[in-house]
């Protein structure tokens, strides 16, 4: 009944965000591959194809942003209007703490799943759909748990750093991005060079770096 | 169990200014127990800490034989709170508030909460944003009366409201209390409405507490007294003597506010070469304003 609940109110403090990002959730896979197939007169298949593929890569960097703009989004509406009644009403009702916390990102999740879904389904219909030159391959069940992974980092994340006190947050984003200002400058003046920057970027981005999901392959379809 | 809260040698600190300083608080079990105190005095402070939201520097806290915050969720569903600023969720309509409310206690009453809606006279699809200050208390009370509470904790739940929408609350709450025999703590500032409905009183200033007595005892043994011819320094008088003020221009006799004071005392001023011109009741928006006056010059011990 409780988590019931609190589905309920994410759910009313997340649709007006949910619905423009299912929209693009469903359209995205549908645009990635929508050059596939479209045959021109005098054009041979073969550039076609390559006109498709050059279209799927371009598009394929929304895929990763779609994932942290809709966990972002959602983990904010998870807490917002907690926040901005100070937490006294979570506060005051009769569970802990960490189960009330628990049960807002549960719930915040189960949002974020549909998004997943939304994907998922858009990138099977955009594939059925499309005319994929035979011998290539396509990859809407990859594509979406990656999309899934992406979306619940991102979500997870701000889940954390929205449910901080503000002033504990200001501090986290702060160091963060302080770090990333001042370590340049540090590098050059101990080694002469900036070798800490690359190197701090390629722990975050390449595997098992926590980053490593929102880059590499995310093309639909693929050689 | 004899206490609705007890509180022991409760200290906390916000910032630099504000401080609650060994506090000791103790609600009967089935008490209207008013906190009085003037504003930013630490009311709205020691009732969050006594619902766990804040944590004490030191000392105790037990709310119907819970340990506050160890134990606060169990105190807390046996516990409704209205505090003095809405905190419901904004964007919920009244009927939505009243679903996601009642999900969090087992003890909740639907039928009741119907039956104080129309009685309230709460439209269900108003969304909560767009309620009046009075509807939004009535809300606020509604929820914490329908989860049928032991203790009521109510933070100046009438302040700002109208005197129709003051009367409907303050009459659910005796109407609740009468049929559950459940224990109430309110603060307020408005005195004259402690004084009708509460059986004791607390009155909190600068984060201390300078009185906690039975209401009874308060409005009976406060008095002002008229006298005239007596000694500067009185020692060994029968009541206690808060404060002294000599006589205003064109005025016969000094003013004395005494506690503990019951006629047979009369006799006293005789003894002294003194004569009691005149005994005036105080009723207890006067006996706190001289309490604070007196507390506040002479850094008197609580009574």
């Amino acid at each position: 009944m409780m988590f019931k609940q609190i589905l309920y109110t994410q759910w009313k403090w997340s649709r007006a965000v949910l619905f423009p990002l299912v929209v693009a959730a469903f359209s995205l896979p549908l645009i990635s591959v929508s050059r596939f197939g479209v045959s021109e007169e005098g054009v041979s298949s073969l550039l076609v194809a390559h006109t498709g593929m050059a279209i799927a890569q371009f598009w394929s960097p929304a895929f990763p942003l779609l994932a942290l703009i809709g966990g972002a989004l959602l983990a904010a509406a998870s807490w917002r209007y907690d926040i901005q009644g100070n937490h006294v009403y979570s506060l005051t009702l009769p569970l802990p703490r960490s189960k009330y916390a628990l049960y807002r990102m549960g719930a915040g999740a189960l949002l974020a799943l549909g998004l997943v879904a939304t994907v998922w389904v858009g990138a099977l219909v955009a594939v059925s759909a499309a005319t994929i030159p035979e011998g290539w391959h396509t990859y809407p069940h990859s594509l979406a748990s990656r999309f899934l992974l992406a979306t619940m980092l991102a979500y997870t994340g701000s889940y954390w750093l929205s449910g901080l006190k503000r002033k504990t947050g200001i501090i986290v984003l702060a160091s963060v991005l302080g770090t990333g200002v001042v370590l340049g400058p540090v590098s050059e003046w101990l080694f002469d060079r900036d070798v800490l920057s690359p190197l701090l970027v390629r722990l975050a981005v390449e595997w098992p770096g926590p980053l490593h999901v929102f880059t590499g392959n995310w093309m639909l379809v693929g050689a | 169990m004899s206490n609705a809260i007890e509180v022991r040698n409760l200290h906390y600190r916000a910032g630099k200014t504000f401080e609650l300083r060994d506090l000791n608080l103790t609600v009967p079990s089935g008490s209207i127990f008013g906190f009085l105190g003037p504003n930013g005095s630490g009311k709205t402070t020691t009732m969050q800490l006594c619902l766990g939201m804040r944590p004490a520097t030191t000392g105790r806290i037990t709310i119907l034989g819970h340990d506050v915050p160890q134990d606060a969720p169990n105190a807390l569903a046996r516990t409704g709170y209205v505090p003095e600023r809405p905190h419901l969720y904004p964007n919920l309509t009244v009927a939505e508030s009243v679903r996601f409310h009642s999900a969090f206690y087992a003890t909740w009453d639907e039928r009741w909460a119907q039956e104080l809606l129309d009685r309230f006279d709460l439209e269900r699809s108003t969304v909560v944003s767009r309620l009046s200050k009075g509807e939004m208390g009535k809300l606020m009370m509604l929820l914490a009366l329908a989860q049928q509470p032991e203790l009521l904790m109510l933070d100046e739940p009438t302040d700002g409201l109208d005197p129709v929408a003051r009367r409907d609350v303050v009459s659910a709450v005796l109407d609740y209390v009468s049929k559950s025999g459940a224990s109430v703590f309110i603060s307020s500032h408005l005195v004259h409405e402690l004084e009708r409905i509460c059986d004791w009183v607390g009155i909190l200033d600068k984060g201390s507490l300078v009185a906690e007595l039975p209401m009874q005892s308060f409005k009976d043994g406060i008095k002002r007294l008229r006298v005239s011819g007596a000694p500067p320094e009185q020692q060994d008088t029968p009541f206690t003597i808060l404060s002294r003020r000599a006589p205003e221009t064109m005025a016969v006799g000094e003013t004395w506010i005494v506690r503990d004071w019951n006629p047979e005392m009369a006799h006293y001023f005789e003894t002294i070469g003194a004569t009691l011109q005149d005994v005036v009741d105080l009723d207890l928006e006067e006996g706190f304003v001289e309490l604070l006056t007196t507390s506040r010059a002479g850094g008197r011990q609580p009574i």
